[in-house]
């Protein structure tokens, strides 16, 4: 049963990406990204890992969300209806694919999966959720915080940037 | 089965309401009562109320919003004259009990005709032939995909005539949403009818839109660059394209019959056009107008203010010379009054709908239509309850947020009624009125000069007419028409000028006349000049504070076109 | 058996809520109106608009009702009437509260409207205001529960429910909330009197049916959410433990249809100036303020 689900979601989250690319309308390109994250996150509840699966179907919704807006403002054609073809960087696309599934396949072939499936059964979902707790603010506080405080650090670069400066002296513009 | 669900449909009465719900309640009729909810697009409404005669403009919204109901759906006539070509499912006189019969006629009429197993396409001759045509079924229950009668979707924006189904404006909207897909668009062209939204890019239709097409390589993402540097810029630098939408003439948040033609950048608006109803039936006809089809023809130019119009029309004849059955002085001051506070009530019901603010609109709906009936003789309780009203209001600081700093008038010479008054200027034709003069009438002002002291101005303005009226101590008549009978005497000649303060300002008519006949016909209505400064009050402003903002001006479309 | 009961429960307490809006747009009381208007929706007809996306067209109303099924899952009407007991469950309230703006984008986008266009992108704007206050006072009340279950939320507020333990989180959470379910003075995505009905107005009949439908759904949720979060769920004396329980979600419902008929809708600028200058810090203090009496064992 479990592996079905796994497979199901795993099957559902490799086809949404593909439909990613399959669509010329931005929409469906940012709907279909966060379908196949709600996917991910769905695989993750199957795998019994219930907080990262809810957070990660919980985050997805509203990220994919904000970037189909600016998607769909910056794209000339966003609904796709004009046919026109956006894809671009055709071949290194292409290698780094073929890259990509090889490693994933290396790796996939080469860990020693007897070993890990038999090491622990997974703990109760309330029991995970305090070790992922402690591990946050124990060892990782460090990690999170710096990962934290970097993306604040973009965020508020960024805006900055995008602001656009007063020039001296002419009207005042916010 | 069918019958049993046409009972339910009768019984669940969804109306969309032309010229407007405002225009309703200005005849005295009240639809929630009635059994009826309001819809406030086309497509979610089955029975199509016609409110009194239409104008050909609104002619012309009832048939395109008809053929964009969904079946079963039928046709309440309120009135006299239907417009040509709908198919009216009932018909009664335009008094609350003759929209409860005419309910119930209608019910009787779904339950007869709702549906049926051959419908003929109903197509409004506004529409594209092949928008109607396809795919009608024959069977209003089927709600798969399996047809897709498309009523007009496509051609409205053409005409423009139809607010409340902005789908149109919005057709193509995909494409054109960001930068280009109009001129990508062609082999949608075809079959895509609205051109409407593409009018503002034919100017660089074709060049660098093609690059896109052609020289798909590597870098033809980059010209991206090149296809937007045309398209019009909002502050904010970021191009994109800009869609005509639609707003009116039976928008839910604006006064009925007025017609706003937005240009969104986005959710701001770029630009406005505004189209009002014309008043044709201002032009004298051959030989010119006798003076009782003079009087009907000013009287019923604006179903929102009749007694300001027929007294203003009164007055004109008086001053050519006429022998006029002219109420008294005070009579005259208390009817105008008391007109003054049901259409200030109205514009509060219409603000509460703009707003979303569902107590005010009903509970200023409800004092509306007391006094329009004369159910409030006794104006010491109507005065308590708009004391009440007026506090809650005033109260709201959510409201206060909303509307303070909105839609700020400069003072200009042309501005008149409750807007100039807004705005510390005190412009009111009453003060040139003896019968006002024997009451003491001082106009009221405010500064500030945004939609809440508007707002404010008419809530002061509301106990001081009760008050005015309260002053004339004239009994009330309860009958349907206040005025003397009798018809005006036809021996005149020359030309005269009069003037009413309506409860939107100053009306002015001008009169020609000789022989007897008037030949001539010039009427200045209150909301003219206020809608030549729309573009410029409007401008760069969020669309719901747009709306707000032509909300709080109290506009009336009606003989507003010059 | 238990899916069964709370599936009744819901239903009825859809069928309240429907009923109050009802009274409350129309001001006059027909005890059927409900019923009548969704057979009504479902006689109608059902069209689709000219050029739509249909994929996101038909998928959005589902997709909304879902989501409001899924946040009413979790919560539980009485220490067994629970649909499931998920060990994250305050948290899964929110994941499935998040696919209410994914819904209502689609449901935008889908139909080719102006509209319905404006609308959708409308609520990612008050959703950007909003999403913040709700997840900030959940994680309040799941500080004192110590757990994200949702009955143990429910059985730390033994004694002091949290209304009176953290008010100030209760109030940011229930404005949230109103604002989740595009409620009066949050209803900027339908608007009458700003977009002819927005996101609605492209839909007709049966789609239509269920658009409306998710919405009750989610109104009944989220008032079930603020229950279980803040009214101590089942607790009270003298009556069986799911009476409490639907009486506080009944009464809760009704107290947001009843605060939006009484606001006048909120601006754009002012709805995210508020939530962020003012929300947000509150909402931190709020965090701040459980967290020391927690450790001081209050």
């Amino acid at each position: 049963m479990q592996t079905f689900f796994i497979g199901f979601f795993g099957l559902a989250a490799v086809v949404f990406a593909v439909g990613v690319f399959r669509t010329s309308s931005m929409m469906r390109s940012a709907l279909a990204l966060l379908f196949s994250q709600t996917a991910l996150g769905a695989l993750f509840l199957a795998m019994q890992a219930e907080f990262l699966g809810v957070l990660q179907i919980m985050m997805m919704a509203t990220e994919m969300s904000i970037m189909a807006i600016f998607m769909v403002m910056f794209m000339m054609d966003p609904g796709g209806l004009g046919g026109m073809d956006m894809s671009h960087q055709k071949r290194l696309s292409l290698l780094a694919g073929l890259g990509g599934v090889v490693l994933v396949t290396g790796i996939a072939a080469y860990t020693q999966w007897e070993g890990l499936a038999s090491a622990t059964e997974a703990a109760a979902a309330d029991e995970q959720i305090r070790q992922l707790g402690r591990e946050l603010l124990g060892r990782s506080m460090l990690v999170f915080e710096t990962a934290g405080i970097t993306i604040l650090t973009a965020m508020i670069a960024a805006t900055a940037v995008a602001v656009k400066v007063p020039e001296q002296g002419g009207s005042h513009e916010s | 089965m069918g019958q049993w669900l046409l009972r339910a449909t009768a019984r669940d009465l969804c109306a969309l309401v032309i010229p407007g719900p405002d225009v309703a309640a200005a005849y005295g009729l009240e639809l929630g009562a009635a059994g009826l909810r309001l819809a406030a697009t086309p497509r979610h409404a089955n029975v199509l109320l016609i409110v009194g005669e239409l104008p050909a403009a609104l002619a012309d919204a009832a048939l395109v919003s008809y053929a964009q109901m969904m079946r079963p759906r039928g046709c309440l006539l309120l009135g006299e004259t239907a417009p040509a070509g709908l198919p009216i499912g009932a018909q009664a006189g335009l008094s609350q009990s003759g929209l409860l019969n005419g309910l119930g006629q209608l019910r009787a009429w779904f339950c007869r005709h709702g549906y049926q197993q051959q419908v003929e396409t109903f197509c409004a001759p506004l529409l594209m032939p092949d928008s109607a045509s396809d795919g009608e079924g024959d069977d209003a229950g089927e709600s798969d995909g399996r047809h897709q009668p498309d009523h007009g979707e496509g051609d409205n924006g053409r005409h423009g005539s139809h607010g409340s189904h902005g789908s149109h404006g919005s057709h193509g909207s995909h494409g054109s949403h960001g930068s280009h897909g109009s001129h990508e668009n062609h082999e949608n062209h075809e079959n895509h009818e609205n051109h409407e939204n593409h009018e503002g890019h034919e100017g660089h239709e074709g060049h660098e839109g093609h690059e896109g097409h052609e020289g798909h390589g590597g870098m033809s993402f980059m010209s991206m660059v090149n296809v937007t540097k045309d398209l019009p810029r909002s502050p904010d630098g970021l191009p994109m394209d800009w869609i005509e939408v639609p707003f009116g003439p039976l928008f839910p948040g604006l006064p009925g019959g007025l017609s706003l033609t937005l240009t969104l950048d986005g959710d701001s608006v770029a630009g406005v056009k505004a189209e009002t109803i014309p008043a044709a039936c201002l032009r004298p006809p051959e030989g010119g107008f006798a003076s009782g089809d003079l009087l009907r023809a000013v009287s019923a130019l604006d179903p929102l203010t009749p007694v300001s119009y027929r007294l203003l029309a009164l007055r004109a004849l008086a001053a050519l010379g006429a022998t006029v059955p002219m109420p008294s002085a005070r009579r005259c001051v208390a009817l105008l009054e008391r007109e003054r506070v049901a259409s200030h009530l109205g514009w509060l019901a219409l603000l509460g709908c703009q707003t979303g603010f569902g107590w005010l609109q009903q509970r200023a709906r409800q004092l509306q239509l007391a006094c329009l009936r004369g159910a409030a003789t006794d104006l010491r309780v109507l005065d308590k309850a708009l004391a009440r009203l007026e506090r809650q209001v005033r109260r709201n600081r959510l409201l206060r947020a909303r509307l303070s700093g909105l839609g700020v008038m400069a003072q200009q010479a042309s501005l008149r009624g409750p807007v100039a008054r807004a705005c510390a200027m005190p412009i009111d034709a009453r003060t040139q009125d003896p019968a006002y003069g024997e009451l003491a009438f001082e106009p009221l002002c405010r500064e500030g000069a945004d939609a809440w002291q508007r707002l404010c101005l008419r809530l002061d303005e509301l106990r001081q007419s009760v008050a005015l009226v309260a002053a004339t101590r004239s009994q009330e008549h309860s009958d349907a028409n206040p005025f003397p009978p009798g018809t005006p005497s036809e021996a005149y000649a020359g030309e005269a000028t009069a003037v009413v303060e309506t409860p939107r300002g100053e009306a002015r008519l001008h009169l020609t006349a000789s022989g007897g006949r008037v030949t001539a016909v010039k009427l200045q209505p209150p909301s003219r000049a206020l809608l030549g400064q729309l573009p410029h009050l409007l401008r760069q402003q969020e669309l719901g504070d747009a709306l707000t903002c032509v909300c709080s001006l109290d506009l009336s479309p009606w003989g507003s076109a010059s | 058996m238990n899916a069964v009961l709370l599936g009744l429960g819901l239903l009825a307490g859809i069928y309240a809520v429907a009923l109050l809006e009802d009274r409350l747009t129309r001001g006059s009381f027909a005890p059927a109106a409900p019923l009548l208007a969704g057979i009504a929706l479902l006689a109608r007809e059902s069209v689709v608009a000219r050029k739509p996306d249909r994929l996101l067209f038909e998928t959005a109303p589902v997709l909304l009702l879902s989501a409001g099924l899924l946040a009413a899952a979790v919560l539980p009407l009485s220490p067994t009437l629970v649909l499931v007991d998920l060990a994250s469950g305050a948290l899964f309230v929110n994941a499935a509260l998040a696919y209410v703006l994914v819904a209502l984008l689609m449901a935008g986008w889908g139909p080719d409207g102006a509209y319905a266009m404006v609308a959708g992108w409308r609520f990612l704007g008050q959703v950007i205001a909003y999403s913040m206050l709700i997840v900030m006072p959940i994680t309040a009340v799941a500080i004192r529960a110590e757990s994200l279950l949702t009955t143990v939320i429910v059985v730390s507020q033994e004694g002091w429910w949290n209304i009176f333990y953290q008010p100030l989180g209760f109030v940011l959470f229930y404005i949230a909330s109103l604002a989740v379910c595009f409620l009066p003075p949050f209803d900027r995505p339908i608007a009458a009197g700003e977009l002819a009905a927005g996101v609605e107005a492209e839909y007709t009949g049966a789609r239509l049916a269920v658009l409306r439908l998710g919405r009750m759904v989610l109104v009944v949720s989220l008032a079930a959410a603020t229950t279980v979060f803040y009214l101590g769920g089942w607790q009270g004396p003298w009556l069986p433990p799911w009476a409490w329980g639907a009486t506080k979600v009944l009464a809760v419902a009704a107290s947001m249809l009843l605060a939006g008929y009484y606001l006048p809708r909120l601006r754009e600028e002012q709805l995210l100036a508020w939530c962020w200058k003012l929300g947000i810090p509150l909402a931190l203090l709020n965090i701040f303020v459980v967290g020391v009496m927690v450790l001081a064992g209050l």
